[in-house]
Parts: structure tokens; C-alpha cells; sequence
């Protein structure tokens, strides 16, 4: 169970969506994004390599215990795509499962940034990605900055 | 291919059998398994599917009552933890999506409310192309429920989906239809083995008694297959093994056919319904010269001379018809042409339903038969001419015998008769009888002596003899008998003593008896001539006349016994008794010497005696002539 056979039939379309995140590097104006958790999270900043180990299963808590609630946005937003990319080196609708297990690694997903902000603003061992732009448009101080990232 | 291999092989159509019985019993048994184990997994999968969408509604009540996201989140993320779990959605009592819990991508239609009933399941295609299950449950306030009797339908607080990823259960559909399609292969194969193994032990004993019988209809019956099992192979082995003593002790095998074919003396040729050669036995080969396989599928034709084969000739009134020859003379014709005479039978051998099958000629040579035949009849022959020959000379002799005694008695009475004669015709008389009796004398004591020399009884003497003085006194009284013919005598002869070993007075009677015929055969005027001549060992005495001679045809027989040359010029009277030469003949071969005559008609005839000189007589070895006259 590596690599789920939809994914493989979808070659064309995954290229597709290769070449448009290549468009969208070479044209688009550079954006931020950034890696938030909730504000009573502990953790002040986190490493690329950590957030990634979180996102493809390989850790499940946060240091005090609780469970680490993965928010992701929906494959075909932007910023997934960015972020699997850039953080997971994956393409956006990689399947990844939990260590040793055949057991899927799930996440709340949430369709728009604002609903991130809102959902890991409400929820203590929520993580999540956001447009950096955004996030200051909206921020209510609910959540914080743990890793923000350039995108060439 | 398949179905020769089939039909050849009896361990193979079992095999087969057992395959085919052993295939569909197994297939059975697998789909039986596997639709049951998969009917099971359905149902398990069914029940998990909505135990699972049952429990987060009950365990979400609280949470949905608190709006508690984190909580329901934390539910979520522990009971959605499953292999199968691909998405949990959590609805709001607006219809809205609450939560949206996944691994999966969900478009915005996969999101929307089905709406169909507070608990429901059903098999779908999700818009990116998982195939799911899907589980819903609604979420019931407990507080709305205890009120349920009062209120006709409480409006749930929300809705609880969970999808079930139906591939994993199709994976491990796929892996239950492996392994047990796997396990009856298994069974299959080693049942097949144990089956191919026992089989082969049961049929084992088939192979040698195929051989067997296959020996057996060759015609050799010293058979026996080994006793394996106690099964009913085992009882057939067990029946071969007795059929084949039981057909040696009570018929005659091929084989022991065969040798006596073979040492039959008499030659044997089997032909074929159309006169073909079809065997021959070794006699047949031997006598006409050929190869077994010059004659095998030859037309009959080949044996027998042109035309004359007894085969031949119309089949419905030949030996098809009679059936048999019985013992004809025929000829067979040998591989070089020769002409065998032959006895020949011949008999047709039918089967039981009287179709022909081949004749049997049985024939014998008989050339040494015939031969022996022309031998008797010659013998037969040759007895007949020696009869006639010694009645003819019984006939002579009584003629001859009577005859000078009818001459004596004539005599006597016509000098007895009348008066008184002169002294001089009683003389005359007398001398006459004298005369006649001294023949009558010499024919008695020429048959006494043959008489003797048949019996073995005659004495030969063996005593050193000179046969000069022999001759000399012969030649004085063959002067006295060839001047009664009017003839002369003439010797010849080397005044050497020439002694031989032998009896004087045999030798005389011998040379007596040829001067003696010399001299009756001679013409008047004519000369008997006696020459000697002496060579190393032996002396040839040759007594010649030139008198009338033999016939030809008589030449041969003059020295047979009672054998008479037929006169043509003197009276029987004067001929011989038959007996002289014959004599003459014993008494040279007596001396171990030998006798020839050569005779040539109207011109004389020559007897030749060659006499063994006595070894004192005869020159050394060691000594040319030369030496020995110097010596002397």
C-alpha cells in the first residue's frame, strides 16, 4: 500500500498540477506562508522537518501528550499544494500512513484560511498552514507563528 | 494427442478420472469456503461499518450538545483510527458540514446530506473515484429520546458519516480467493501425487504381463509374471502364471512346432491361398538351394519346372477341391536349375469356418530311390543274362557231353555189328574211342576244376619254377597240335631260366590251354606265335595267332565262365567247352599276375600273360641291369 492506484492512474493530472505549481512559482508574485498552532500550544517554533514527521504520521503527540490534530486544506487549494511541496516534498493528495500500520493519517480538513485560523484558534493540539498575508488580515491573536516560509 | 494418450493408457485414463473427480470435488469445496468466508467478511464489514457510525453518534451526543469541536475532533481521531476508515463527516442539525475529518480528497458533492433516514448504509462512488461504504447515523439528544413517547419525532441534534474504504476489504477478498485457490492446488497436487503413487503400485503388474502374453502369442510360453498384490491384479498374474503351465503341459508351443519342423528330414513348404510362398523349412532350403527370403511371397512357380506345378490349374477343381495329394512323383526345380524328382503330398489347411489358409506340401527327395531302382533293375538285368547264359551253357555242356558218347557207342556198335572185321578196323575202331573219351576226359576235368576252384579247394604250388623249360615244353606240343591244323608254332623266347614262384603244371595247363584255343582258331597254314619279354619285375608271355578273331562285342565276355564266342566257320563240335579261358584267367591271377586279350576280326587275336618274377629272379634295387650282367 505505497501508493494508492487512483494516484496512479491520474499521471496526466498530476503532471498537470506539476506544471501548474510551476506556473504559479514562475509568475506569481512571492507569497509567505506560515505554520500556526493555538496560542496555549507550548511550542514556539517548530522545524520544517518536525511539522513534516507530524503531517506524514511519524509523530502523533505533542511533547505534553496530547494528540497532534492535523489540519489540512482541501488537495486543490493552493496552499496545500505549496506546503505538501515545500514541507512534505509530496504531491498534494499523498496518502501517508501512520508508521508500521496500514491505518490512514487523517486530518480535519478545512476549505478556506480563515477556517484554519478559526478551527486551530479553538482547538489546543490543532496545527495548521495559512497564507501569512492572511493570517494578518485576520488575526484575533488565537493562534501563533510557529514557522513561516518563503516561497521562492 | 490427449485423448491417444487416453485411450493407450489405463493408468493414464485413471489418472484422468481421478483428476477430474478429484478437480471438481475440490473446486466445490473452494467456492463453498471462499463464498461463505466472503458472505462472513460482507457481514462483519456491514456491522463494523455501522457499529462504528453507531458509536461516534452516541459518543457525540455530548459534544454535539456543547458544540465542543475539540472533543468531537479528539472522538473522531480516535475512533476513525482504522485501516478501512477513509473519512469521517460530522453534520450539524442545519445539514451542514461540521466537521470534515479525511485522508481522502472530498469534493463539495461528496460533502453534501444524503438526507435519507436517521440510519442508513450504502455502497458509493465518490466524485475523485474511491469506492466507499457509507455509515450513517444520526445523533439523538438522550434527553429528546426519554421524551420520544411524549413528541412525535424529535429533530436530531446532527449526523454522523463514516466512510469505509471497500478496497481493503476487496484486497483481502482477493487475498481469501488466493489462498484458498491456493490450498486446493495444493490438495490437488498432492492428493494427486499419493493417488499417481498408489496407482502405479496397484498397476505395476500389468506392464510385465503385457510382455508376457505379448511372449506368449509369439509362441513362447515359458512365462511367468511376478505375484505383487493380493488384489485382483494380483489373481490375474496368479491366473497368467497357471495358463501358462497349464498350456505347456497340454499343447505344444510355437517353438517346440518349430524344431520339429526344422529337423524334419523330408522338406516342408507352407503356401499362402494364392500360391505364395509363405515358409519353407530348413530340409526345403538345403535341397533347392535357396534363401529363406529368395522363396518367401514367391509364386509357387518358382520351385517346380515350367508347367508342372500340381498347385496350378483350376482352384475349384484342383486341390481346393480334393484337399489333399496323396504321395504323387513330381519334380522340383533347384535354385541352379536342377530337376529333383520328388514324392510329393500336399494338404490344404482350413480354419473352422472353412476358409483356406494355406497348404502344406510335404515332399521327399528320391533321386537316391530312383537310382537304387535303375541299380536293382540293372542287377536284375545283368542275373537274367547270367541265367540264360548258364542254361545255355547247362544245354552246351549235356550236348557236348552226350555227344562223344553217342559217337563211342556208335562206334562200338557198328564195329560190334556183322561179322568179323580185320584186326586193323577193330583198331581203328578203338582209337577212335580213345580218342573221344580223352575229350570226354578233359571236359569232366575242366568242370572238376572249376568245380574245385569255385570251392576254394584247388592247391596252388609255390615253389621257384623256371618257365623256360615250362615253354619249351609247351611249344613241343603246340608243334604237335599246330601240324594237326596245319599249322605253326613258333617260340621266341630269351634262354634265361625266368623263374617264377608258382605250380609247373598250372602254368602249363594255362599256356596249353591258350596255345590250345591259338591253334583251333588259326587258319590253315597260319602261325601261332609265342614271345617272351622280360622287363624288371615280371615277364609278359604273349601267344598270337592270326586266325578269324574275336567279335567286338564278345571281346569282353571271353573271360566271363560258360561264355561260348559263337562260331561261324566250324561245327559246334569243335568249339570249346566254354571253360578254357576262364581257367586260364583263375590260374594267371592265382600267380598274382594278370591276363588280357586284344583281338582284331579276320586278322588274329593276342592273349597277353604277365607272371610276377620270383624276387630272387628280379635285380636289386640298389643295382642298374648294367651291374647285375657285369656281376654275373
Amino acid at each position: 500500500m505505497s501508493l494508492s492506484p487512483h494516484t496512479r492512474h491520474r499521471w496526466p493530472e498530476a503532471l498537470a498540477i506539476a506544471a501548474a505549481i510551476w506556473l504559479c512559482t514562475a509568475f506569481a508574485h512571492a507569497e509567505t506562508f506560515a505554520v500556526i498552532v493555538n496560542k496555549n500550544n507550548p511550542s514556539n517554533h517548530l522545524s520544517a522537518s518536525t511539522i513534516a514527521s507530524m503531517y506524514r504520521g511519524e509523530t502523533l503527540h505533542w511533547q505534553g501528550g496530547d494528540r497532534i490534530k492535523l489540519v489540512n486544506r482541501e488537495i486543490s487549494a493552493e496552499t496545500r499544494q505549496t506546503f505538501y511541496f515545500h514541507v512534505l516534498n509530496a504531491k498534494p493528495d499523498q496518502v501517508f500512513y501512520r508508521q508500521g500500520t496500514p491505518i490512514p493519517v487523517q486530518s480535519v480538513i478545512e476549505r478556506s484560511d480563515d477556517a484554519v485560523v478559526r478551527f486551530v484558534g479553538s482547538i489546543e493540539g490543532a496545527i495548521g498552514y495559512v497564507s501569512l498575508s492572511r493570517l494578518k488580515q485576520i488575526d484575533e491573536g488565537l493562534v501563533k507563528v510557529v514557522l513561516t516560509i518563503e516561497k521562492p | 494427442m490427449l485423448t491417444l494418450l487416453l485411450r493407450n493408457s489405463l493408468s493414464h485414463k485413471l489418472m484422468a478420472l481421478f483428476f477430474a473427480v478429484f478437480f471438481i470435488s475440490v473446486s466445490g469445496l473452494t467456492f463453498f469456503a471462499y463464498t461463505s468466508s466472503r458472505d462472513s467478511m460482507l457481514q462483519e464489514f456491514k456491522i463494523r461499518g455501522r457499529t462504528l457510525a453507531k458509536a461516534i453518534a452516541s459518543e457525540a451526543r455530548t459534544y454535539y450538545q456543547e458544540q465542543d469541536i475539540e472533543g468531537l475532533t479528539s472522538l473522531l481521531q480516535s475512533l476513525g483510527e482504522g485501516e478501512d476508515v477513509v473519512a469521517i463527516l460530522a453534520y450539524q442539525s442545519s445539514k451542514t458540514t461540521w466537521i470534515e475529518f479525511s485522508g481522502i480528497e472530498l469534493t463539495v458533492d461528496d460533502l453534501g446530506f444524503p438526507d435519507i433516514g436517521d440510519v442508513w448504509q450504502r455502497d458509493v462512488a465518490l466524485q475523485k473515484g474511491h469506492k466507499v461504504s457509507e455509515f450513517g447515523s444520526a445523533v439523538v439528544d438522550s434527553s429528546s429520546q426519554t421524551r420520544k413517547g411524549s413528541l412525535v419525532a424529535a429533530s436530531p441534534a446532527g449526523w454522523v458519516r463514516v466512510f469505509l474504504d471497500r478496497r481493503a476489504l476487496q484486497q483481502r477478498l482477493n487475498a481469501l480467493i488466493f489462498k484458498t485457490l491456493l490450498i486446493s492446488a495444493l490438495i490437488t497436487l498432492v492428493g494427486g501425487v499419493v493417488f499417481i503413487m498408489l496407482l502405479k503400485r496397484s498397476l505395476r503388474v500389468i506392464t510385465p504381463l503385457i510382455e508376457a502374453t505379448k511372449k506368449v502369442a509369439q509362441g513362447n510360453l515359458h512365462q511367468t509374471v511376478p505375484l505383487l498384490s493380493r488384489d485382483e491384479l494380483g489373481e490375474l498374474a496368479r491366473c497368467f502364471n497357471s495358463m501358462t503351465e497349464q498350456l505347456l503341459t497340454t499343447t505344444v508351443s510355437k517353438n517346440y512346432v518349430d524344431n520339429i519342423i526344422r529337423s524334419m528330414i523330408d522338406t516342408l513348404i507352407v503356401f499362402n491361398p494364392d500360391c505364395t510362398i509363405r515358409s519353407v523349412n530348413y530340409s526345403a532350403l538345403n535341397l533347392l538351394g535357396y534363401e529363406e527370403r529368395e522363396l518367401v511371397g514367391q509364386p509357387a512357380a518358382i520351385v517346380f519346372p515350367p508347367n508342372e506345378c500340381p498347385l496350378d490349374g483350376s482352384k475349384n477343381l484342383g486341390i481346393f477341391a480334393h484337399g489333399t495329394i496323396d504321395q504323387i512323383a513330381t519334380t522340383y526345380r533347384a535354385k541352379d536349375g536342377r530337376n529333383i524328382p520328388m514324392l510329393f503330398s500336399a494338404a490344404v489347411m482350413k480354419n473352422e469356418d472353412g476358409t483356406i489358409q494355406g497348404i502344406a506340401c510335404v515332399a521327399k527327395d528320391i533321386t537316391e530311390l530312383k537310382r537304387a531302382e535303375e541299380a536293382i533293375q540293372g542287377a536284375n538285368q545283368k542275373l537274367k543274362i547270367l541265367d540264360q547264359l548258364r542254361s545255355q551253357f547247362f544245354a552246351d555242356i549235356s550236348h557236348e557231353l552226350r555227344t562223344p558218347l553217342t559217337v563211342i557207342r556208335g562206334e562200338a556198335e557198328v564195329t560190334l555189328r556183322g561179322k568179323d572185321k580185320s584186326l586193323d578196323e577193330y583198331k581203328t575202331a578203338l582209337g577212335r574211342i580213345v580218342t573221344l573219351s580223352n575229350q570226354l576226359n578233359k571236359l569232366v576235368s575242366d568242370l572238376l576244376f572249376l568245380a574245385r576252384s569255385e570251392a576254394n579247394a584247388l592247391e596252388i604250388g609255390n615253389q621257384p619254377t623256371p618257365l623256360f623249360d615250362i615253354l619249351q615244353e609247351v611249344h613241343r606240343e603246340a608243334q604237335v597240335l599246330a601240324m594237326r591244323h596245319g599249322a605253326v608254332a613258333d617260340l621266341a623266347a630269351p634262354t634265361e631260366p625266368l623263374v617264377v614262384e608258382g605250380d609247373p603244371y598250372r602254368l602249363q595247363q594255362l599256356f596249353m590251354t591258350l596255345i590250345d584255343n591259338a591253334v583251333n582258331y588259326s587258319n590253315q597254314g597260319g602261325t601261332v606265335a609265342i614271345r617272351v619279354s622280360k622287363s624288371d619285375n615280371d615277364v609278359a608271355v604273349i601267344i598270337a595267332d592270326d586266325g578269324q578273331g574275336i567279335p567286338p562285342e564278345d571281346l569282353p565276355h571271353v573271360f566271363e565262365r560258360f561264355y561260348r564266342v559263337k562260331r561261324r566257320h566250324k561245327p559246334a563240335l569243335h568249339s570249346g567247352s566254354g571253360l578254357g579261358l576262364p581257367i586260364a584267367k583263375w590260374i594267371a591271377e592265382a600267380h598274382g599276375g594278370t591276363i588280357s586279350i586284344a583281338s582284331v576280326l579276320d586278322k588274329g587275336t593276342t592273349v597277353t600273360v604277365q607272371l610276377p618274377l620270383s624276387s630272387a629272379e628280379r635285380p636289386s634295387n640298389h643295382f642298374s641291369p648294367d651291374e647285375q650282367e657285369l656281376q654275373r
